[in-house]
């Protein structure tokens, strides 16, 4: 099996992954909003925000591992870019398409929602989700 | 956008939706609430987290009509795929490995359900994570000699 394959391989299950961070939030903070009050609404999503995923040793939060999937989808996403399509070209223009334009929009506005999810309001966690499939969409286009 | 277009976008959306829900909420999630003290806010946690579910049969219906719009365009139909024709194909065997653990998926969630199962969920899981990989390959089958 190719390096290449595992590389792609990652970058779609991180994808995945983020997929299911962004719809966890949605979910939560739909529900907690609905069924509590303001504060005790927010308590129970930051609660949420800090609870530690039970690793032997440092136990990551589940906003810490929001970030990690975030920044390990986007190093698998630039290690798979084609042969000829460097960070430079890409940088310059040469190799910039409008749908490539689009992707790193979305991207740069899923990462702008990232700190707020699980203290925001309703809206912004579901446009978060939006965002998140809207990226993988678009990433999915882009080889077609 | 063409119909090739919006179905991959939709068998996208439906595959990112279920297979994330299934994989952060087992494998992360889960687990991170558990743990939460005191027990009564891990346990509000945990049922404010299971306030949506079914996703399963939404999404598969999805993939089921996508996914069979999207091998039209490969030109496979029910007759080729019934005949065999469809496996005798290069990559078919990547296909037919694909289609099987679909069926494994269906039967899952027909039987299992919402159901507990502490080890079928793992296999089904897995399975999952083999439909991404062989669903890669059948669309850059370069992949595997690159």
């Amino acid at each position: 099996m190719s390096s290449s394959f595992v590389v792609v391989y990652a970058h779609v299950v991180g994808a995945i992954l983020v997929v299911g961070y962004c719809l966890f939030w949605a979910v939560m903070t739909t529900a907690a909003r609905r069924q509590f009050a303001s504060a005790d609404a927010l308590r129970f999503l930051r609660a949420a925000r800090s609870a530690a995923w039970p690793l032997p040793g440092k136990k990551p939060t589940l906003a810490l591992i929001g970030w990690l999937l975030l920044i390990f989808v986007a190093v698998a996403g630039v290690l798979c870019l084609p042969d000829g399509f460097s960070m430079g070209r890409l940088i310059s223009g040469e190799r910039f398409s409008t749908l490539l334009s689009i992707k790193l929009v979305l991207s740069a506005a899923l990462v702008a929602c990232f700190p707020w999810l699980g203290v925001s309001r309703v809206p912004l966690a579901i446009a978060s989700l939006g965002l998140a499939l809207a990226v993988v969409v678009t990433s999915t286009l882009l080889v077609r | 956008m063409s119909v090739y277009r919006v179905s991959i976008a939709l068998h996208l959306i439906a595959v990112a939706l279920w297979f994330g829900h299934m994989l952060f909420w087992s494998l992360i999630a889960g687990l991170a609430l558990k743990k939460v003290a005191p027990p009564e806010t891990a346990a509000t946690l945990r049922r404010l987290s299971m306030t949506m579910g079914g996703l399963g049969w939404p999404s598969l219906a999805v993939l089921a009509i996508t996914g069979y719009l999207l091998l039209g365009f490969r030109g496979i139909t029910f007759e080729t795929l019934l005949s065999g024709r469809a496996f005798a194909a290069p990559g078919g065997f990547v296909l037919a490995a694909k289609l099987a653990l679909v069926a494994w998926m269906i039967f899952y969630q027909a039987v299992f359900g919402h159901k507990a199962a502490p080890r079928a969920i793992y296999l089904n899981m897995a399975a999952a994570l083999a439909i991404v990989a062989l669903s890669v390959l059948l669309v850059r089958p370069v992949l595997l000699y690159s």
